[in-house]
């Protein structure tokens, strides 16, 4: 809160056209009810509001932003699990959870695709979760890295479970019921 | 489907929701500014509210007994103001990794837990002691008129004291069950890196 109000507002301007939709996106990984999504979001923006007073471009911007929302993603769930209302699996546990069961037959197979993919996101443990979306994201491996903390060999390791685990879960689920 | 392909295309096309405008985010921010300093504030405000009237009954004491009493329960009060002031929780970094900001996280819950466990003592013993002086000092004088409401007064911060020590308990508690989350959030990071084939 420090730097000039006009930069910070551009900083933040700029930030939202660019990954705007990506944080919501990754609000919905973080948290399945609505209500609480909007909130999550909410103190992303504003934490990300108020950190880019502080950015100096010694690493990306898309690092930067989603260094600040992951981390306000974790301090979610952590503060969801201490009210009970949070209960990851692990990648393994995954293949026996059932498949959401709110999807209405008459729903499109994109709508099915995407309520699995956020069911599955929404169950995995707290760092494959980031990385998760981080791949889906698009965000290279290095970059994955430098946001979440983890050796280069740990998120290729995740990566490539990540995508047997999609591939496993995703596109069996996909073929009994379309 | 092919998943390579279309999930993460497919997740990124999600339809966008609406951001918050950039005057409400001022708005929200000037709210937790004002939220942190009026809590600095109430911190200053009771250990006021102590001196001064710890201050008049050492001024109005009728023995040096009395006088003492009130003397030490000034300096538990600027005690009890300074560990207010160190206890402030800072302001997480959130543009940290991940990993680096749990365990900044983490060690901030023990420094608050630290000073919750390491203040209790040094903070209510001077009250203790000054609030008994300043009994004995008042039952020396044989103001018998004031005995009673002053053994009143001695039970009130009694209470006080006991409720104190209760929620400092529990905070500490609660920091704890805080703590052991993010030790079982940093696990399971570490966990997944030493899993590796």
């Amino acid at each position: 809160m420090d730097a000039s109000p006009t930069t910070q507002d551009e900083k933040f301007a700029g930030a939202m056209a660019n990954f705007g939709p990506a944080l919501q996106r990754l609000a919905r990984g973080y948290e399945a009810d609505p209500a609480e999504r909007r909130d999550l979001l909410q103190n992303i923006h504003l934490a990300l509001w108020r950190s880019l007073a502080l950015f100096d471009g010694k690493c990306s911007l898309r690092s930067w932003v989603f260094r600040v929302a992951h981390n306000v993603g974790a301090s979610h769930v952590l503060s969801s699990k201490r009210q009970n209302r949070f209960q990851p699996a692990i990648l393994e546990d995954l293949a026996t959870l059932p498949a959401p069961t709110a999807t209405p037959e008459h729903e499109a197979a994109t709508r099915d695709l995407l309520a699995r993919l956020l069911h599955l996101i929404q169950n995995l443990r707290p760092p494959d979760a980031q990385v998760m979306l981080l791949y889906l994201e698009d965000v290279p491996a290095a970059e994955i890295g430098e946001i979440t903390g983890l050796s280069a060999v740990a998120v290729a390791t995740r990566i490539h479970r990540i995508r047997s685990l999609l591939a496993r879960h995703i596109n069996e689920g996909t073929h009994q019921d379309v | 489907m092919s998943e390579a392909t279309d999930l993460p295309t497919l997740w990124r096309n999600q339809p966008p929701e609406p951001a918050l405008p950039i005057p409400t985010m001022r708005e929200r921010a000037g709210a937790l500014h004002s939220d942190a300093k009026r809590l600095a504030i109430s911190g200053y405000v009771w250990a006021a509210f102590f001196l001064a009237t710890f201050g008049w009954n050492a001024l109005h004491a009728r023995n040096a007994m009395e006088c003492a009493g009130a003397l030490v329960c000034m300096f538990g009060a600027i005690f009890l103001a300074v560990t207010w002031r160190r206890f402030g929780t800072k302001e997480m970094p959130h543009t940290l990794p991940v990993l680096q900001f749990l365990k900044t996280y983490r060690e901030e819950l023990q420094r608050q837990q630290h000073m919750l466990k390491t203040a209790i003592l040094p903070s209510t013993l001077p009250l203790v002691l000054g609030i008994t002086l300043a009994t004995a000092g008042h039952l020396a004088a044989r103001h018998a008129l004031h005995a009673a409401s002053l053994a009143v007064l001695a039970c009130f911060l009694a209470l006080i004291l006991a409720f104190g020590w209760i929620m400092n308990r529990l905070h500490c508690q609660q920091l704890q069950f805080r703590i052991d989350e993010v030790e079982t959030a940093l696990r399971d990071a570490a966990s997944s890196i030493g899993s590796l084939p």
